[in-house]
């Protein structure tokens, strides 16, 4: 088991944002943490990446304690992630952006050589159908799909055991989505490298993940495989509504 | 294909060879200016340093601290405690100076967690406690009112301050080269852009700003040693002087923040335009510079450099990056 997240609770102010949410994610595999808003998957992400400190619970990644590390730490421990509104630096280039990225991954040594980086760097880009001729394009100008692709670029140019995807394909129409998936597909067939994968489309959820995770008002309510996940009772209730809503 | 040259992938080796190129040239110095010139290009050098060194810590990781002065300071009160109280070798005080401001700025870190104006506000906050402490501290030849202030005898000539003045910029300017085309400087470009993004790609951000504003410290402490035995009295109203914390800030701006040449052009520029006013209007000449320096920010919110990317993007592909962050916006 890579990821264990075990009894994970969190409240801000007054309002309880996740209780006691437990499940495991695989050392290969994509798998679909999904919910209504407010459910509490970004919580759960930033928690899981150190950006939020858990009120209870632990989280381990190959058995080794993540729970209260900071941030860096856990990209050093192999967790990268993405973020829900892109998080990327605008006044620089694609290439650049990558670049920040492969610079964080110390499996390339401590002290990199330059030719060293760019390789890397050149190779993620690549992995992601990022062509060379728009490495130099400022990232203030690229178009959505571009922005995603860079953002994962950035995920996997840190070589990481694990991956958060946020929201990775919002914003994408559904050709894009698909060709964004399989390049999911593709990295995840190449490289042994566990993803967890936030989407609101359940198309794209479906297309990719084969366990889901469902959460509800900071709750698991499901935890399976995705084909039982849609005609669970709570499933159906927490995206529809009960029958007495 | 990547273009190494530009960016945040500075070239090293070529960046230092143009600084000990321009070091170089400026050792000649001696042979051409006499006393008056060779005296007002070390004072450019010592605003050049200080602006170059708050750049560091202001421009490129967008803390704009308002205390600088204070390890300019520090720097010439530790050479004066230095050689004057325990017969220390003067060039040991020098760098005893920046030790000690980088000790200080090292102390002074936790201050780091701070953001925007609240860092800006305590900074100078600082730097105004100490203009209140030293004079009433003994250790400092505080006389509870005001200060006794030290007078150093004459410890070398005024070449050798200007060379030496010379290495340390040079000296200061390698650090940065060096630090900013490291890890470090990597992680400064991104800290710079987004600290959000730069914690999720594994930044650590504190380590990142400690070590840009001890680094800076240093230099800036090194120079106030420098700086007292060469105006040969200091005290402490006068060496904790707000200008020294403002006017780097203002020819960093001028000149082009976060970037590694534009303090230096501003500085130039500025202390230049600054000479010719006093020489010709010293009645009005604070008046002129004032009025100049608004018309700069209005007309050059962002630097002389950025109008120069502005100039040569017309011949490039792409539109300089604020153009292009300013459509990205206004798309979205």
């Amino acid at each position: 088991m890579l990821l264990r997240v075990d009894k994970v609770s969190i409240s801000f102010g007054g309002a309880r944002i996740l209780s006691d949410v437990s499940f495991n994610v695989g050392a290969s595999g994509v798998k679909g943490l999904i919910g209504p808003n407010g459910a509490g998957k970004t919580s759960l992400f930033n928690i899981i990446t150190g950006f939020y400190r858990a009120d209870g619970g632990n989280v381990s990644l190959s058995g080794k304690d993540l729970t209260c590390l900071r941030p860096h730490v856990v990209v050093r421990k192999g967790v990268a992630r993405t973020f829900q509104k892109p998080s990327l630096a605008w006044h620089l280039t694609v290439f650049e952006n990558v670049l920040l990225g492969s610079m964080n991954n110390r499996g390339l040594g401590l002290v990199v050589r330059r030719s060293r980086l760019k390789e890397w760097t050149e190779k993620c880009l690549h992995m992601c159908g990022v062509p060379p001729e728009r490495w130099q394009e400022p990232m203030g100008r690229a178009g959505v799909l571009l922005v995603k692709k860079v953002e994962f670029a950035r995920a996997i140019s840190l070589s990481p055991m694990l991956i958060l995807l946020d929201e990775i394909c919002s914003g994408l129409s559904h050709d894009e989505t698909d060709e964004m998936l399989d390049l999911l597909r593709e990295y995840g067939d190449r490289n042994r490298c566990g993803v967890l994968f936030v989407e609101h489309d359940l198309r794209a959820v479906q297309k990719i993940c084969r366990d889901v995770v469902v959460l509800d008002f900071g709750v698991v309510i499901y935890d399976g495989d995705i084909r039982g996940a849609f005609s669970d009772r709570r499933v159906v209730e927490a995206y529809i509504g009960g029958a007495d809503a | 294909m990547a273009t190494w040259n530009k960016g945040i992938f500075l070239n090293r080796n070529r960046y230092l060879l143009v600084a000990l190129a321009g070091a170089l040239a400026l050792c000649l110095g001696p042979a051409f200016l006499d006393s008056y010139w060779l005296k007002f290009v070390s004072f450019l050098i010592i605003s050049l340093i200080i602006a170059c060194s708050w750049n560091l810590i202001g421009g490129y990781c967008g803390y704009f601290s308002f205390g600088h002065g204070l390890f300019f300071g520090i720097g010439a009160y530790t050479i004066a405690v230095a050689v004057l109280r325990f017969n220390v070798n003067p060039y040991a005080g020098m760098l005893l100076g920046g030790l000690v401001s980088a000790a200080l700025a090292l102390v002074m870190s936790p201050m780091l967690r701070l953001k925007g104006f609240n860092f800006a506000l305590t900074t100078l906050a600082l730097l105004e406690a100490t203009k209140v402490i030293f004079p009433k501290w003994e250790f400092t030849r505080g006389m509870k009112s005001w200060d006794l202030g030290w007078s150093f005898p004459p410890l070398m000539s005024d070449t050798r301050y200007y060379l030496l003045l010379v290495l340390v910029f040079f000296l200061m300017l390698a650090s940065h080269i060096v630090f900013l085309s490291s890890r470090l400087g990597f992680a400064t470009a991104a800290l710079k852009e987004d600290e959000l993004m730069a914690r999720g790609i594994g930044v650590n951000t504190m380590l990142t700003r400690v070590c840009a504003f001890v680094l800076s410290a240093f230099w800036v402490g090194v120079t106030g040693a420098i700086y007292a035995p060469m105006i040969t009295y200091i005290s402490s109203q006068a060496i904790f002087s707000l200008s020294w914390s403002v006017k780097p800030i203002i020819v960093s701006i001028f000149g082009g923040i976060g970037t590694l040449t534009g303090p230096i052009l501003g500085g130039a520029i500025l202390i230049f335009i600054d000479q010719l006013l006093w020489e010709r209007f010293l009645e009005y000449h604070t008046l002129i510079y004032g009025v100049l320096l608004v018309a700069i920010v209005m007309f050059l919110p962002d630097g002389l450099l950025s109008h120069y990317d502005r100039v040569t993007s017309m011949f490039r592909r792409y539109p300089p990056a604020q153009e292009a962050k300013e459509s990205h916006a206004s798309a979205s």
